[in-house]
């Protein structure tokens, strides 16, 4: 498996203030890698820094093996596809009139306009001005445009962005689709960690410009050992006999971080010997949103 | 390059773009033809004296100004929803972008031009119902003058491309307008002095006051000089993306 992104000490600042400042990111062929953390942590910069639609203060870009600069953009965005910082459009031309004008300027061919509003889900609106189109469907044009020429890299900046519950759905099983079916490499980023659980492979988080965790999903969620959650008669009462290992108090029950498979018992024992009865042990696995709240200290909002 | 060009055109589809560019001519002559009405007395060189009339406001000010509406609505479409990121993602080298600007905005002012003689030639031979031929001169100075607007139409293109609002770029020009008159009325500084700036040039290569052809050394002079502003300020935008990345 080939590398379609490689970053070595990547930084750019503005003035004195260093917006992005990263080791290393890596996207492999084949993969979605979803580039998480929160608003103005530096996502949108760096992407931009991928695209060359910004120049980097520091640092080298490798794209699909070749270093990205002025020289080569052209080579290499020939086969990139992007949406940043939201979608981009004509207002006063119908759906099908933008994607004329983005096959036409990438040079794909007439049939993949067809074939990607299906793909999109669009194509009984491609007559409607984009003016008169959702959020959520300027979104999906927004993709259809960026997948035209079927591109071997796909950078997405927060697809999700303003869409409903549903139409969040729809855009991660889109998104998910990409690798498996058309051999796309699918880079994306979030401000919500928990969204692209379900789709992504590999993550990055950042932080304030700083890359916090690059790696496998999985292995940073087995990184952080389960909360056990123990419902109990009398949750206030647990509260304080279990003071001394910082609980977190809830509705039925308290929840305690970091406990091994000995502790749990003997937490259970000391609880059933006040008299408070135990209905439930729960093991609950931390959501990607709780592991950076834990990692940063702090809340991603 | 060519599909850059096109698409240009494509996107300029359903908009009120020609508007400005048969209303404005149309006004400047029908300005001229009034002007031309009231002073028939003094004015007797027919198809001559309606040009200087004619010319006179649209030299001055109006074809530069519809100029600067066209270049405004041009980048508007690319600053309004995000198109910029778009744009700069394309697999087209920035100097190809933004001469491919400059190419349809110099085909609109072709466009306005054309719109300015047509309504001159209807006036002239239809409602004066002039006895001469129509002057080839005329031609000439169409043409030279187009070709001198093509460095206004860089010149605009770099504005509206640096400043988002679509007014202030057609302000700006409205008082590039005075100063190009400034520069081509002054002579104190020498008569050539209206060789730099390209309203200024504008202004000369649309003889109003004087209906007499060039010689050829003028014109040449003109193109070179226009040539000369195109070539900076179409570099002048280009340097400006790379550096607008930074």
């Amino acid at each position: 498996m080939s590398i379609m992104i490689q970053v070595k000490r990547l930084k750019k600042e503005y003035g004195k203030e260093t917006v992005v400042d990263i080791n290393s990111l890596q996207v492999k062929e084949g993969e979605i890698y979803g580039f998480l953390g929160p608003n103005g942590a530096g996502k949108s910069t760096t992407m931009k820094m991928l695209l060359s639609l910004v120049t980097p203060t520091e640092g080298e870009i490798q794209v699909m093996g070749r270093e990205m600069n002025d020289k080569t953009r052209v080579q290499i965005l020939q086969q990139t596809g992007s949406l940043i910082e939201g979608p981009s459009y004509y207002s006063h031309l119908t759906g099908m009139e933008n994607m004329k004008i983005i096959q036409a300027l990438k040079d794909a061919p007439r049939k993949n306009i067809d074939k990607v509003i299906r793909i999109v889900g669009l194509e009984n609106h491609m007559n409607k001005k984009v003016k008169n189109y959702s959020l959520g469907m300027k979104q999906r044009l927004g993709v259809a445009m960026a997948i035209i020429n079927f591109p071997k890299l796909l950078i997405l900046d927060e697809p999700t962005n303003g869409l409903d519950p549903a139409g969040m759905e729809e855009m991660r099983e889109l998104i998910k689709s990409f690798p498996k079916e058309y051999g796309i490499t699918v880079m994306v980023s979030s401000h919500i960690l928990d969204e692209m659980e379900k789709i992504v492979t590999n993550i990055g988080i950042i932080n304030k410009g700083h890359m916090i965790f690059e790696g496998n999903l999985a292995q940073f969620k087995r990184s952080s050992s389960p909360s056990i959650y123990f419902k109990t008669s009398n949750p206030q009462k647990t509260f304080i006999l279990l003071q001394g290992k910082n609980p977190k108090l809830e509705e039925s029950g308290i929840l305690l971080e970091d406990l091994s498979d000995g502790k749990v018992s003997h937490y259970a024992k000391k609880i059933i010997d006040e008299g408070i009865e135990i209905f439930r042990i729960e093991e609950r696995t931390k959501s990607l949103e709780e592991l950076f709240i834990q990692s940063t200290g702090k809340g991603t909002l | 390059m060519l599909e850059l060009i096109k698409t240009e055109f494509f996107k300029m589809r359903r908009s009120g773009i020609w508007i400005p560019i048969v209303f404005i001519p149309m006004v400047s002559v029908l300005f001229g033809s009034g002007n031309y009405y009231l002073n028939r007395e003094i004015l007797q060189s027919q198809w001559y004296s309606l040009w200087t009339q004619v010319s006179l406001f649209y030299g001055l000010f109006f074809y530069a100004i519809t100029i600067a509406i066209a270049a405004s609505y041009s980048w508007r479409m690319e600053h309004k929803d995000n198109n910029w990121n778009r744009i700069l993602a394309l697999p087209y080298d920035y100097s190809q972008i933004i001469i491919s600007k400059l190419i349809s905005i110099s085909i609109v002012s072709l466009c306005i031009q054309f719109t300015l003689l047509i309504f001159y030639y209807l006036v002239g031979e239809f409602v004066f119902q002039f006895q001469l031929d129509f002057p080839r001169e005329v031609i000439i100075w169409g043409v030279v003058s187009w070709i001198v607007s093509i460095s206004i139409c860089a010149l605009q293109s770099f504005i509206s491309m640096k400043i988002k609002s679509f007014s202030v770029p057609v302000g700006i020009s409205f008082c590039l307008c005075f100063i190009g008159l400034g520069f081509y009325a002054f002579k104190g500084l020498g008569e050539n002095l209206t060789y730099f700036s390209p309203n200024s040039l504008l202004i000369t290569s649309m003889p109003s006051n004087k209906a007499e052809t060039f010689e050829v050394l003028e014109y040449f002079k003109m193109i070179i000089s226009g040539l000369g502003f195109t070539i900076f300020f179409t570099c002048l935008s280009i340097m400006s993306i790379k550096k607008q990345k930074v």
